[in-house]
């Protein structure tokens, strides 16, 4: 058989591909966050400098410095966030605030949606928890209280359909707790929750104030990514 | 045979990048490509959906597979093939098609049962038949026992139970052979699969396939009937196999697995989008809810310009919009999101962000290639108390409409947007492989491309192309006789300074339900003249009906102003079906571009996330390219989307066609910017299928 020739258009597609080696003024997507994205990524900037500046292997800032120095160079709320899969201790500056959902972005632009203090959402982690439903559960949890709830996290998947994986979670009362973070004391209620799926069970865990807000958390927010560690260093 | 290079670098980057295919269901396949042992197939499947990739290299010569698993049962493969010393010393470039059908399951004693042909169109060097049945035997042991005809029935056969074999009717090139299935000799095989370890696999079988071609022409030594293989796990989507062949011979082969289902990253890893912005209370903003701003003149136009910055930071952009103090519409172009629902999510926490507290009811209508094609009107109210919860939910309380069926005000241009320029400078590289004639031959150059849009859907659109190194221009091809299509060497060996294409093209809406192009000018690399199309498609449709006409003058091969004589009106009726679960159907009938009259049917299999197998037939009445005969085109192909291996959103795919077909029958013109694809993403099936995205 000789060459077919249906649609000679193989170049033009591979140009596509290798767009980024070329030039043009045809970038569709600007790269510039918005503004308060810019704003954490900027005191972030300023920590890591510090940490270059200090030259050579110096040792990686304790969470104490890092919650002093965000503190500092950012006006509203902001949490101490560790995504353990990842390791690293980082600050999120609150993004957006609807009703009782907050949205918190990391310097890396991505961002954890907080319902009452719970995991609500995440965005641009891959593997992104899509919505949840958490009213039943924030109900015990932030009333201290003990009991059965229901609770749901959503997951998207590759038919761009949420999967829901609903829980059953009991809730349970621990100890009174409390840390000290950037010279300033957060004292609650241990409170946790232990959900179970498909015979699988995770626990997280919450520590509530008598005003009852949650001042730090450890969550479970999917397979993939799974537990992070969330501090408040200003409400 | 162009773009084929391109498909496998994506096929290979994609699989690189990815890595997560799920592992390849009952150990591996065969150096065919097909699912089965070494030589032999075996009634196994890949999961569904799932695109295998083989390179085989051994005696004998080359296979290069690509196998698409269409349905849970049915496995299709296109194959390039070289045999080694076939042709008087030469080699035997070649391209096939194998369908694999699995019949039965395994259930209790009985063993799953599959039937298949291989190169059952194409030039029938591998051409056979076969009935296989595959049985677990322990969890880790599998044993496949068949019939096989053709080449699997050519050694050793226990008789031809459906008589003999007749003579192919055309050596080269030949029609579908369905006179020769399971015909002349039959003969048994047998083999055996053991997973010794976790990540090994250790095989054995029985094969009657004689290699008659190879042992007389190409010193192909066939001392035994027996294969032995060996295939190894790397990571969790690829194998390398070894194989010791026949008694004398070895071979190796390479094998990836890429499943559209397990993108790397399924929710992506752009950045976080703008949050809802709920509004103030009453009392804090009662100027703004009251709604008495929308008497101001400079309201509007500030409105505006700040939506259409958010917008543009966002990968979108803003064409017009008309607020009013309850309503707001915007009319938006989606730059970034290969999935239009995701674009409607950002579009509509913008507004949240931007608009009076009145503002109440949200219109968001798409634009694609300058034609307002569907709105999406949602309450602002429901976006403010959905937000992290179920998109399904949302979904329902929204309302997709045709864009001219909504009346929201009159529309104001967003400022500074027409007429707007566009350019770029791009490497390109043009290859043709596997051919029979020229098995290796590439060029590399450079391409600049610019868009001048006069108005929205009046584009002003050329490239240029500078070969830089290559050896097309070596290509032995000889064109055809009356050539349309099959003088694309003679194309392919002028690199210098061509102007692929240069159109003046214009897109509007005649009315409801109603879409038109009409593009002028040097359409393709071969033909200009004018075309022009109508597409009859309602926004919550699963049918959509077309009509296209064409009047076009074959280009000169400089490829730059000059035409030859050579003029054709050329159109096509066509008839697109969304059968559901992810099946469209398209049926063209009309005249080709050699004058000949006759129909396409194609059926595409695509996943919500952009992938899309399709499988494709021409028939026409030009001679050679009737239904039994050997010129008529047919193929697959194959849609990979760029952000599913980059996880960062992407208008951008690529596609490649595994063609068979080789005469000038049957050949279409190749025009940019075709209706029915340009309209359907922004309507109702596909905003539902990509709803899940809308919050992301």
């Amino acid at each position: 058989m000789t060459a077919k020739a249906r649609l000679p258009r193989a170049p033009f597609i591979l140009a596509v591909a290798l767009a980024v080696a070329g030039c043009g003024n045809s970038a569709e997507r600007s790269d510039s966050g918005s503004l308060a994205v810019g704003m954490v990524r900027n005191l972030v900037g300023g920590i890591s400098a510090g940490r270059t500046a200090a030259a050579e292997p110096a040792a990686a800032p304790t969470p104490d410095q890092i919650a002093a120095e965000a503190l500092d160079s950012f006006a509203g709320p902001l949490m101490l966030v560790v995504l353990e899969s990842q390791g690293a201790t980082t600050v999120m500056g609150l993004y957006g605030e609807n009703g009782n959902m907050r949205t918190y972005a990391l310097p890396s632009e991505q961002s954890i949606i907080l319902r009452d203090g719970i995991l609500a959402g995440t965005r641009g982690f891959g593997f992104d928890v899509m919505s949840a439903d958490t009213d039943a559960v924030a109900a015990l949890i932030l009333a201290r209280k003990e009991g059965v709830a229901a609770k749901v996290q959503r997951y998207l998947d590759a038919d761009n359909v949420e999967r829901p994986l609903p829980m059953e979670c009991t809730v349970s009362r621990g100890e009174a707790s409390e840390f000290e973070i950037a010279g300033k004391r957060y004292s609650g209620t241990q409170m946790v929750e232990v959900c179970s799926f498909q015979g699988q069970a995770v626990g997280s865990g919450y520590l509530v104030s008598a005003a009852g807000a949650v001042l730090a958390s450890r969550q479970w927010i999917g397979p993939e990514l799974g537990y992070v560690t969330l501090q408040v260093l200003r409400p | 045979m162009s773009r084929s290079l391109c498909t496998a670098l994506a096929v290979s980057l994609a699989a690189v990048q990815s890595a997560w295919a799920e592992p390849l269901i009952g150990g591996s396949r065969n150096t065919f490509g097909t699912p089965g042992l070494i030589d032999t197939p075996a009634a196994l499947s890949l999961p569904d959906g799932v695109i295998g990739v083989s390179t085989y290299f051994g005696a004998g010569g080359q296979r290069h597979s690509f196998a698409f698993q269409i349905m849970p049962r049915l496995t299709a493969l296109f194959r390039y093939s070289r045999i080694d010393n076939y042709d008087l010393g030469e080699p035997l470039y070649d391209r096939s098609i194998d369908l694999h059908l699995r019949l039965l399951d395994e259930a209790g004693w009985r063993p799953a049962v599959a039937i298949g042909v291989r190169d059952f169109i194409g030039s029938g060097a591998y051409a056979s038949e076969y009935v296989v049945a595959t049985k677990t035997i322990t969890p880790t042991l599998q044993v496949s026992a068949g019939l096989g005809w053709g080449r699997l029935g050519s050694s050793d056969a226990i008789g031809a139970p459906f008589g003999a074999r007749p003579t192919p009717a055309v050596v080269d090139g030949s029609p579908i052979n369905h006179d020769r299935w399971f015909r002349g000799d039959m003969a048994p095989f047998v083999g055996v699969s053991w997973q010794a370890s976790e990540k090994l696999t250790l095989k054995a079988e029985y094969s009657p396939d004689a290699y008659v071609e190879e042992v007389a022409r190409a010193g192909f030594d066939r001392a035994s009937p027996f294969n032995f293989g060996l295939d190894y796990r790397i990571g969790r989507s690829a194998s390398v196999a070894a194989y010791y062949l026949y008694g004398s011979e070895v071979g190796v082969q390479l094998n990836i697995a890429i499943d559209p289902r397990r993108p790397p990253f399924p929710s992506g890893i752009e950045k976080t989008p703008l949050p809802v912005a709920p509004r103030p209370a009453r009392a804090a903003d009662p100027v703004g809810w009251s709604g008495d701003w929308a008497a101001e003149p400079q309201v509007h136009p500030a409105v505006q310009a700040q939506v259409a910055k958010a917008l543009a930071q966002d990968g979108l952009m803003l064409e017009s919009m008309a607020l009013s103090a309850t309503t707001a519409e915007v009319r938006v172009r989606n730059l970034t999101y290969g999935v239009q629902a995701q674009a409607l999510g950002h579009v509509a926490r913008v507004l949240t962000r931007a608009l009076p507290p009145s503002v109440e009811v949200l219109v968001l209508t798409s634009v694609a290639g300058g034609m307002p094609t569907s709105s999406v009107t949602l309450y602002r109210s429901d976006l403010e108390a959905m937000e992290n919860a179920n998109s399904a939910a949302l979904l329902q309380r929204a309302t997709i409409t045709d864009a001219l069926a909504t009346a929201s005000g009159p529309l104001r241009p967003t400022d500074n947007l027409f007429p707007r320029f566009q350019w770029a400078l791009t490497p390109y590289v043009e290859a043709v492989i596997f051919d029979r004639v020229d098995p290796l031959l590439a060029d590399i150059g450079i391409a600049a491309t610019a868009r001048y849009e006069i108005s929205p859907g009046l584009v002003l659109a050329g490239s240029v192309r500078q070969k830089v190194i290559g050896n097309l221009d070596q290509s032995l091809r000889t064109p055809g006789t009356d050539p349309v299509r099959s003088d694309l060497v003679s194309y392919q060996r002028n690199g210098d300074l061509t102007i692929p294409s240069l159109t003046l093209s214009w897109y509007g809406r005649p009315a409801e339900n109603l879409y038109a192009r009409v593009s002028f000018g040097l359409l393709e690399r071969m033909f200009g003249g004018v075309s022009g199309e109508l597409l009859w498609k309602p926004v919550d449709s699963r049918l959509a009906l077309g009509a296209e006409l064409n009047y076009v003058q074959k280009r000169d091969y400089e490829q730059r102003f000059g035409f030859l004589d050579y003029t054709v009106v050329t159109g096509h009726a066509s008839a697109y079906y969304d059968f559901g679960g992810g099946f469209t159907g398209q049926l063209d009938v009309g005249r080709y571009l050699a004058g000949d009259w006759g129909t396409t049917v194609s059926v595409n299999r695509e996943f919500a996330n952009g992938w899309r197998i399709g499988a494709f037939a021409t028939f026409t009445d030009m001679p050679g390219s009737g239904p039994g005969d050997a010129d008529f085109d047919k193929g697959l192909s194959l849609t990979i989307p760029i952000a599913w291996t980059t996880g960062k959103p992407s208008i951008a795919s690529f596609t490649n066609t595994f063609g068979m077909g080789s005469g000038d029958g049957g050949s279409r013109l190749s025009v940019d910017g075709r209706l029915y694809q340009t309209v359907r993403k922004s309507h109702v099936g596909d905003l539902y299928d990509g709803w899940g995205r809308f919050w992301r």
